[in-house]
């Protein structure tokens, strides 16, 4: 068991990835990517870093296994709902206008944010009108959120709290099935939506939608980082279009925030100004 | 003249609101270091909590965002269903990893990033609570030098938190909540 990491450690980890893979993490938020490191070293009993850095430089599949182990996948279904619901309420009905619309889901880890998509898409009947982009760094992550996740009851539990609060008409468990202790959900949600490998630290960003969840993950990137991503978030989001982030994740704090109106100071959800 | 202490962190569960209240009521306006609240609260309910506490705080009391800059003059209230951690840079970080001790926000996980980033120049309190969370986290703020305080568990209403905190490790003060105030106040 190793009880922590030294920012030295932490850095040689960070120079080892990037000289092997090419992703640099040295933009990340220091203190949760130290806790990551630790969680993945402990579970996969690395006895020390240099241990952990030579098998993942010499093994891409413990790579990929380190980078979707080290996403943080904690986050709810229907986590704050009154967002949910402001989006349901008060943006749904515009961008049913266009009949057809895109919306971009991107830093996929739990499938959490995905599905609460998709759940609240198929009560408006507008599942068919959506056509979902869902990404990932990890390929792992991709592929299990595909196979509808293989969540843990308590997981639904609070899923299932927070629904309550977003609609009183169904029950979350409608959306998926049990197998043993784990629920999966139903993949009849997934008709309209395709999935990704991409990066926003490598790739270009991704064009032309009406909606953008990104709810929190800029929480794990430093300032310089979260400038980037937000850059390439706008720039994936149509004139008019909408961007929603977690409710302590302000865009306010980043240098593009001039592309951008505020429609909700509690919510954090933004709308792409006219240039 | 500059204070010996960079921030003050507060930990407390059941029973620690009152107390709670009166300290940051008795903290004067120009009181000079930055302080950090990481109380146990509702995960989904979002308002009230930082209401609550400023009607009788006469600093402004404030959940950050992600990223805020620390400042002095300001008392900070970790957001709900967010663990919130002192970050290098002397800013916030906010982080949805899962529950520790049930927790999320964490004492431990708060108190653990504030002991590495200000050592000798924290000053961390417990208060009454029900479980165990932050007896980790104040063994780290000694580990790092430093001040530890544990409200005096005769006074507290839960003491779970408080013994378990003297449990883990050698605390420098033992205070009733009026001891705490004085002693905090010193530190202007």
């Amino acid at each position: 068991m190793i009880y922590d990491i030294g920012i030295v450690d932490t850095k040689k980890v960070i120079a080892a990835i990037k000289e092997t893979y090419n992703i640099d993490f040295s933009n990340f938020a220091l203190t949760a990517f130290k806790r990551r490191l630790l969680y993945v070293l402990n579970e996969n009993n690395y006895a020390s870093i240099v241990d952990f850095i030579s098998n993942i430089e010499n093994n891409q599949l413990l790579f990929e296994k380190y980078l979707s182990q080290g996403l943080v996948d904690t986050t709810e279904m229907f986590r704050d709902p009154s967002s949910w619901r402001e989006i349901r309420d008060q943006h749904l009905p515009d961008l049913y206008k266009n009949r057809e619309f895109k919306v971009l889901v991107p830093g996929l880890t739990s499938g959490d944010d995905l599905y609460t998509l998709l759940i609240m898409l198929k009560e408006a009947g507008m599942l068919h009108h959506a056509k979902v982009t869902a990404t990932s760094i990890s390929e792992i992550r991709l592929k299990n959120v595909e196979l509808g996740g293989h969540y843990d009851l308590k997981k639904m539990e609070i899923g299932e709290a927070n629904y309550k609060r977003f609609s009183d008409d169904a029950s979350l468990s409608a959306y998926y099935t049990l197998e043993g202790t784990k629920a999966r959900m139903n993949r009849d949600l997934l008709e309209n939506v395709t999935f990704k490998k991409y990066s926003f630290l490598v790739d270009e960003a991704l064009k032309g939608f009406h909606l953008v969840i990104y709810r929190n993950r800029l929480i794990y990137f430093n300032p310089t980082l979260q400038d980037k991503v937000t850059e390439k978030l706008i720039k994936s989001t149509l004139l008019g279009g909408f961007i929603s982030t977690g409710s302590k994740e302000s865009l306010a704090n980043t240098s593009y925030f001039t592309k951008l109106t505020c429609l909700n100071q509690e919510e954090k959800l933004y709308k792409k100004r006219a240039e | 003249m500059t204070p010996m202490y960079k921030a003050i962190i507060i930990g407390g569960s059941a029973g620690s609101f009152q107390v709670i209240t009166r300290i940051i009521a008795a903290l004067p306006k120009d009181f000079p270091i930055p302080v950090f609240l990481c109380l146990h609260r509702l995960k989904h309910v979002r308002s009230g909590f930082v209401e609550a506490l400023s009607i009788k705080a006469g600093l402004p009391v404030k959940e950050p965002n992600d990223k805020d800059p620390i400042k002095a003059g300001n008392i900070y209230l970790a957001p709900a269903n967010y663990h919130m951690y002192i970050e290098l840079g002397n800013k916030f970080a906010l982080s949805t990893e899962e529950a520790v001790n049930h927790s999320r926000p964490s004492i431990d996980l708060s108190f653990i990033s504030a002991a590495y980033n200000y050592k000798r120049k924290l000053v961390g309190v417990i208060l009454s609570g029900a479980n165990k969370d932050g007896a980790m986290g104040l063994k780290k703020v000694k580990d790092n030098s430093g001040l530890t305080i544990v409200q005096d568990p005769a006074e507290c209403q839960v003491p779970t938190m408080t013994n378990a905190s003297l449990q883990a490790t050698n605390v420098d003060h033992i205070m009733k909540t009026d001891e705490i105030i004085r002693f905090l106040l010193k530190l202007k």
